[in-house]
């Protein structure tokens, strides 16, 4: 089923997807007066039939009712759904925006960037969702402004080609108008579960149980409800049509712009594989995403039943066809584990330790970053390497000339360590900015940042570093965070308060200090490493 | 009457015309407008990438022992890209450049020194968004340069277009570079 690459341009999906739109309104339009009219005869049907003579003139009356009363549901409906912000709608997935001192959200900034130059749009705004799911989103609203999302374990798990060929995808969905049509297809679909939920007669609907037509009051908004699971059923086959179709274009847009299909299908297999994200996606919203964060099984099926009811195309179809088009087999896609990214945060020069004459006594060995953080180290304070005679000034010491370096001592926080009481040196961990004390190797972490890390694997811990972790957990007694080991009080290095103690999470039960006023969060030696360990082995525990 | 009716047909008939005529011109405009500013977009990266490029070699010339030859021929494509008389030339230049860039990067991954540098990953992250950045922003012009070549060519509005000399837009076409990775064996 060789599917040649569509050779359409961004004009042509434009279009497209712009007459899909008006089609649409107009099928789920007619849909609602046609539904609704045959609700309101249903329900006189039923009750008082003596009154639908066909000369008595009521039953054009009551269907008209019922058309009129469609119609103008659906339009407040769409209108409701039409004047939400981005803000509202970027609220609701609890995405923030990306922030550019990070690596790995900065490479995400930068795809975006080459994304719009493709699509010559401009001002994509960039979220990120502090979860370690998998998956991504585009959203635009009325006003135009438009975002794309993706969730900190995507964008720290992906390689870039793969990650590019997402954002690619997400791209495509922006410059077709998709989130329009998924605006009103999502609107126009829960309007009808609305009335379905009120007409239900198995769970006591309000319809039948405020009923005034006398006889059987609970009975009576049974084919009401017929009627609008019919109405819904229809809706939905329809939007999700729509839906799927938009999803096969944006791939194949994608692919025209990265020129890469099996980055797209390596990609989808890894997201596919992993926890997409279900329990937080709001339940309108699934169509935004790449992948269906709810993983119910219907979108790897195949078949009749299916096809009628997911928002997206099977997973396997949609890789056969990138695969398709790379003229590739299943073979050429990496098995879904993501491979290691060694990081070299060490290097023999900041191994090296020094003395220092400081104050009246010789002091030390220090290393690099601790010299730098007593900040008493000048260029003409004497220093000795560690077991070393030759002593010299530090500032012709080659190694330590590098501390005077504006660079250098630009690294240097203003805050202090609440324990050792030196400065702290920023550095990136995992990509992420933090702040780190040399002596204690306490950190310093602001905000989301924790829950950024916790989601990144390119850190590697040895075995050893495990098994102490495992072990430490295993000591750990399960009471209330009043009764648990808390260490000494810390106060704030931002703001001077008292941190307030709590549990990391039960799961990992690291008692960590979090500043109550700005969210600071300071964490003493080790129990970043701990966390980290903890949370991805905790299969284990 | 007769005669009022004949003189509102002949003057609607004379004015439809001039109207549409209005209407395609203004269009025409817009998608020039939109096809120059594509093309300057190009520009744009371009100027990025030459900006690049000496602090490219200056990173790798020590390193990339066996790639000496193909840093040169980018040093040499740039000064002619910089110097091209014409807009053909230029092009071309560019185009040697893009195929060499691709070489670089594909070697890149096999020296483990550029590998554990900072400074040096940060370049190719730089190299890779830039030579990302130049082909899409040449796919976007193409297609923005294909729709306006369509209005330019559809009847009717091809008269309007010849009357008022709107000319189609050439394509900028990219080399074919091989896709196969280069081995590098120490």
């Amino acid at each position: 089923m060789f599917q040649a690459l569509p050779q359409e341009t961004i004009f042509e999906a434009r279009a497209k997807a712009r007459r899909d739109t008006v089609l649409l309104f107009l099928l789920l339009f007619l849909l609602y007066g046609a539904c609704f009219a045959a609700m309101g005869l249903a329900l006189v049907a039923f009750h008082a039939p003596f009154l639908l003579h066909p000369r008595s003139g009521f039953f054009w009356g009551v269907a008209g009712a019922g058309l009129s009363i469609g119609a103008l549901i659906a339009f407040s409906q769409f209108f409701i759904a039409h004047l939400k912000t981005l803000d509202e709608l970027s609220g609701v997935l609890w995405a923030k925006a990306a922030d550019p001192a990070d690596d790995v959200h900065e490479r995400v900034l930068r795809l975006v960037r080459e994304a719009e130059t493709a699509t010559g749009l401009r001002g994509i705004r960039v979220l990120v969702i502090p979860s370690p799911a998998m998956n991504a989103f585009s959203l635009a609203d009325r006003t135009g402004a438009m975002a794309i999302g993706v969730t900190e374990g995507l964008a720290g798990r992906l390689d870039r080609a793969e990650l590019g060929a997402v954002i690619a995808h997400e791209a495509a969905h922006l410059t077709q108008g998709d989130s329009r049509l998924l605006t009103v297809a999502g609107s126009l679909c829960s309007s009808f579960e609305t009335v379905t939920d009120a007409a239900s007669p198995f769970q006591g609907g309000v319809w039948g149980a405020r009923g005034t037509w006398g006889r059987n009051r609970r009975g009576g908004s049974l084919p009401v409800y017929v009627v609008a699971l019919i109405g819904r059923t229809v809706a939905r086959m329809l939007a999700m049509a729509l839906s799927r179709r938009r999803e096969f274009l944006a791939d194949a847009q994608a692919v025209r712009m990265t020129r890469n299909p099996l980055a797209l299908a390596s990609a989808l297999r890894k997201i596919a594989g992993k926890y997409r994200g279900g329990d937080d996606a709001p339940p309108g919203l699934q169509m935004v995403f790449i992948l269906n964060p709810e993983a119910e099984g219907l979108d790897e099926r195949e078949g009749a039943w299916a096809d009628l009811f997911s928002t997206h195309p099977p997973v396997a179809q949609r890789i056969a066809r990138l695969l398709d088009w790379a003229k590739a087999d299943a073979s050429s896609l990496p098995d879904g584990t993501p491979e290691d990214v060694s990081t070299s945060s060490s290097s023999p020069a900041l191994e090296a330790r020094y003395m220092a004459f400081l104050g009246d006594t010789w002091q030390g060995p220090y290393t690099f970053t601790q010299l730098l953080a007593c900040g008493q180290v000048k260029p003409d304070t004497w220093v000795c390497p560690e077991g070393g005679a030759a002593v010299a000034p530090a500032g012709d010491t080659a190694a330590l000339a590098l501390l005077f370096t504006p660079q250098v001592q630009g690294s240097l926080g203003r805050e202090q360590c609440p324990h050792c009481h030196v400065a702290l040196v920023r550095r990136s961990y995992e990509g992420a900015p933090i702040a780190a004390c040399p002596f204690c190797s306490g950190t310093l972490l602001t905000g989301e940042v924790l829950e950024r890390i916790v989601a990144r694997r390119s850190e590697t811990f040895t075995e050893a570093q495990v098994k102490e972790a495992l072990a430490w957990r295993k000591a750990q007694r399960e009471c209330s965070i009043q009764e648990a080991d808390c260490g000494v009080a810390v106060r704030c290095p931002r703001c001077a308060r008292v941190m307030s103690k709590a549990f990391h999470l039960l799961l990992t039960r690291v008692v960590i200090d979090r500043c109550p006023y700005d969210g600071t969060v300071w964490l003493d030696g080790g129990e970043l490493e701990r966390i980290q360990i903890l949370v991805e082995n905790s299969k284990n525990l | 009457m007769v005669v009022l009716v004949v003189a509102v047909i002949l003057a609607a008939a004379m004015l439809l015309p001039l109207l549409y005529g209005i209407v395609v011109y203004n269009s025409l405009v817009k998608y020039r407008v939109e096809a120059d500013n594509a093309w300057s977009q190009i520009d744009v990266q371009l100027k990025r990438r030459h900006d690049l490029i000496p602090n490219l070699v200056e990173t790798v010339k020590g390193v990339m022992k066996f790639e000496q030859e193909t840093l040169q021929k980018v040093v040499q494509a740039r000064a002619a890209a910089v110097g091209a008389p014409n807009q053909a030339d230029r092009v071309k230049a560019e185009n040697e450049i893009t195929g060499l860039m691709g070489r670089l990067l594909a070697v890149w991954e096999q020296y483990p020194e550029l590998k554990s540098n900072q400074n040096a990953l940060k370049l190719q992250e730089e190299l890779t968004t830039t030579e990302n950045q130049i082909a899409y922003s040449r796919g976007y012009y193409n297609d923005i340069a294909a729709n306006y070549n369509t209005q330019v060519q559809q009847f009717p509005a091809n008269v309007v277009a010849n009357l008022f000399q709107f000319h189609t837009k050439d394509f900028f076409t990219a080399p074919e570079t091989d896709k196969a990775v280069p081995q590098v064996k120490f």
